[in-house]
């Protein structure tokens, strides 16, 4: 016992290694060990290596949506570990009242996005049991004739650059002319930045009357900083359309 | 190519990073690796015989060892062997292990355990 000295001399580097492999239940306890691990354990840079550490290892999970349908339908989310089988599921506890129904819309680096069915978003970080309601986005009301038409698109995403969350949402809105029957459809997109926890309106730069997102898409795909949908080009009032992909950066909040 | 420090360590004799023992249990590792390299599962029970015999404690001084000799997958190996022997531990436990000392202003600390609360369920008895 007299031997527990040796390790006061532990390199601070390799310290970082032994401290990296830790699960993040263990680090979260370790904040209280002292002032020093408290703050390399708040850091970006430890966060980011544990985390890059942890998803090259081999042994992934899936994030299940689960739907009990007998009694009142209740949708929860559970996680699953392949290697143990599908029998594993761990149902995951969200630390704050959901609504009976909840979809996961996207997960990027352990953080869900998870969307209520009144359209309330929350972001949830199930590993640190932390969590954050986003506000609603300002609604984008002319006039009284406006009317959402869709559940609105939206997308998270992480910008690397300025290390921040982000969420996009494009509601799609009609205005009636008085006098024809012709429906606009305007197309508003919001961002949220969660660093300074706001939203405000972008302007796309492209006529948005021609172009339809899905309201409620499931193939969509996020890859390196760039969010993509499907979405489909009106060519004219007989129906004819042609189908895209819209990509958004969102680093540089270009869309394409 | 793994061992391009050995032989500076060997020339070396007034060497003290490296004790006799450590270099005797590191240094066998990579033809082991190399010859059972395919096959995981043996590799773990090795490693697990290898170190039944060492206290965590002398942990620091494979680590040591490993990273002189720049001998990434042990370094590796041990670093998770230590991480796997504390990641249960209470707090007091790792403070004693690594030396370490709270410097937390009274009352800090509390509030601390107390906002962490659900990360102390399950810790092993000290």
């Amino acid at each position: 016992m007299g031997r527990l000295r040796s390790y006061s001399y532990l390199p601070q580097d390799l310290l970082e290694e032994i401290l990296t492999r830790l699960p993040v239940i263990s680090i979260i306890r370790f904040k209280c060990v002292n002032k020093s691990w408290y703050n390399l354990f708040e850091n970006h840079t430890f966060i980011a290596k544990h985390h890059r550490h942890h998803s090259s290892q081999k042994n992934p999970s899936l994030l299940v949506e689960v739907e009990d349908s007998t009694t009142i339908p209740q949708r929860s989310v559970m996680s699953l570990h392949l290697a143990d089988g599908l029998d594993s599921g761990v149902s995951l506890d969200m630390p704050f009242i959901p609504e009976r129904l909840v979809y996961i819309s996207d997960c990027i680096n352990g953080i869900i996005c998870l969307r209520e069915l009144s359209s309330r978003l929350v972001l949830w970080n199930p590993a640190v049991r932390e969590y954050k309601v986003i506000p609603n986005p300002p609604s984008h009301v002319h006039s009284p004739s406006n009317v959402c038409y869709d559940y609105p698109t939206f997308a998270f995403g992480y910008d690397h650059i300025s290390n921040d969350y982000k969420l996009v949402q494009i509601g799609t809105y009609s205005t009636v002319l008085y006098d024809s029957i012709d429906q606009i459809l305007h197309q508003v997109v919001h961002i949220y930045t969660l660093s300074t926890d706001s939203w405000r309106q972008i302007d796309t730069g492209f006529d948005h009357s021609i172009l339809n997102f899905p309201g409620e898409c499931s193939n969509n795909l996020y890859l390196n900083g760039v969010y993509h949908w499907p979405g489909c080009i009106i060519l004219d009032k007989h129906g004819q359309h042609c189908e895209v992909i819209v990509c958004f950066d969102m680093r540089t909040k270009c869309f394409k | 190519m793994k061992f391009c420090t050995v032989k500076q360590y060997f020339d070396d004799e007034n060497n003290n990073n490296v004790t006799n023992g450590i270099a005797t249990t590191v240094i066998p590792l990579p033809n082991k690796h190399l010859k059972i390299k395919a096959n995981n599962k043996e590799m773990e029970q090795y490693e697990q015989e290898l170190l039944r015999n060492v206290m965590p404690q002398e942990l620091t001084k494979l680590i040591l060892a490993a990273n002189y000799l720049n001998f990434k997958e042990a370094l590796d190996f041990f670093c998770r062997t230590v991480a796997n022997a504390i990641q249960n531990k209470s707090v007091d436990y790792v403070r004693k292990f690594f030396g370490l000392e709270s410097d937390f202003e009274p009352g800090e600390e509390e509030k601390l355990c107390k906002e962490f609360a659900w990360s102390f369920e399950g810790v092993d008895e000290d």
